[in-house]
């Protein structure tokens, strides 16, 4: 799902069911494509920032109804509060594809919602209007002005979410296909 | 035996020493993993909220529920009976909510075993919940295995 659609959405401990946050923000490193975890949001009509911060390893689940965690225990106080200015560092990003043609801008994060979910792509909005999803791998290379598609990730380039999914794991498949014949061809070298 | 929660509330609370009447069954108070009743509420003509252990109950009847003293009865003291009474923490009514997140409705009402005060099910909006999936009970949902 897109990381924005999880704003707003309560943190329900499965222990005690109680909701004892929401969602405000994703923190995102965009320099590893990596999903951090969450800023946080107090319940209740007193809305206001929480200090704690929800790190994504200690989310269970995300669900369209809440973002479930095992205990309050769960959130943490950072001592070294994670920069909000981080989650923005991607967005507005011009995308280029291998080729060396503009795709658009980066608008979004995809992440995964399940046990510890992660960053798995980005949103793009496309200079001819469409919407495109871009799997992340670490051959993504990112500055910041420019978000460069390698041409591995070409193919796996999408259109919906749903069809992203399936993209993704193809992806991976590709990419493991990859490295195994990397190494099936040094070991050919090692053995003449 | 086994009842239900909307049953069970409005039923005459009778002291089984003295045989006098102390009031109804307000409402049920459920430990913190949904599973066990810790007490009951008694309305009465008292003030403030009447509670009773479960232990203190000596028969939860079809009609009448006898407890051992009236001397039993008790203002609240823990947080979670509080919460209870206040109705921040009720049952009928409530979320449930998965472990994954997914809302499955409202719990309509609860059966639970009389002898025992144990949970034997949740009856929700999309159908019964055994207790063995409840995870807990809350202020926000009751959150229950998918």
């Amino acid at each position: 799902m897109r990381a924005s659609d999880v704003f707003g959405l309560p943190v329900v401990t499965i222990n005690g069911g109680d909701d004892v946050a929401e969602i405000k923000d994703v923190v995102f490193d965009g320099t590893n494509h990596r999903l951090v975890g969450f800023t946080l949001n107090k319940r209740g009509w007193f809305r206001g920032k929480l200090r704690r911060q929800l790190p994504a390893a200690a989310v269970v689940a995300i669900g369209p109804d809440a973002v479930m965690v095992a205990d309050d225990s769960d959130l943490e106080d950072p001592e070294v509060p994670l920069a909000q200015a981080e989650t923005h560092v991607v967005t507005g990003n011009r995308v280029i594809s291998a080729d060396g043609s503009n795709l658009g801008s980066v608008s979004g994060v995809v992440i995964t919602t399940g046990d510890a979910p992660e960053a798995v792509g980005y949103e793009v909005d496309g200079d001819d209007g469409n919407a495109y999803f871009v799997p992340i791998s670490a051959q993504l290379a990112l500055s910041d002005d420019n978000l460069l598609i390698p041409e591995s990730s070409t193919d796996f380039i999408r259109n919906d979410l749903v069809g992203f999914g399936a993209a993704l794991a193809d992806h991976r498949r590709a990419l493991d296909a990859a490295a195994e014949t990397g190494a099936s061809e040094s070991t050919g070298g090692t053995d003449t | 035996m086994i009842t239900t929660f909307t049953s069970a509330i409005g039923r005459n609370v009778v002291d089984s020493a003295t045989a006098d009447d102390v009031g109804s069954v307000k409402t049920i108070v459920v430990d913190q993993e949904g599973r066990r009743i810790t007490g009951i509420q008694v309305a009465g003509r008292k003030r403030h909220a009447q509670m009773v252990d479960w232990g203190d109950v000596d028969s939860f009847g079809e009609d009448v529920v006898l407890i051992s003293s009236k001397r039993a009865i008790h203002e609240p003291v823990e947080e979670r009976t509080a919460d209870t009474v206040k109705g921040d923490v009720h049952y009928i009514g409530s979320r449930v909510l998965t472990v994954d997140g997914a809302e499955l409705g409202r719990v309509k009402d609860v059966h639970f075993d009389t002898d025992t005060g144990e949970v034997i099910a949740l009856m929700s909006d999309s159908g019964r919940v055994e207790a063995d999936r409840i995870r807990s009970l809350g202020t926000y949902a009751a959150v229950v295995e998918s």
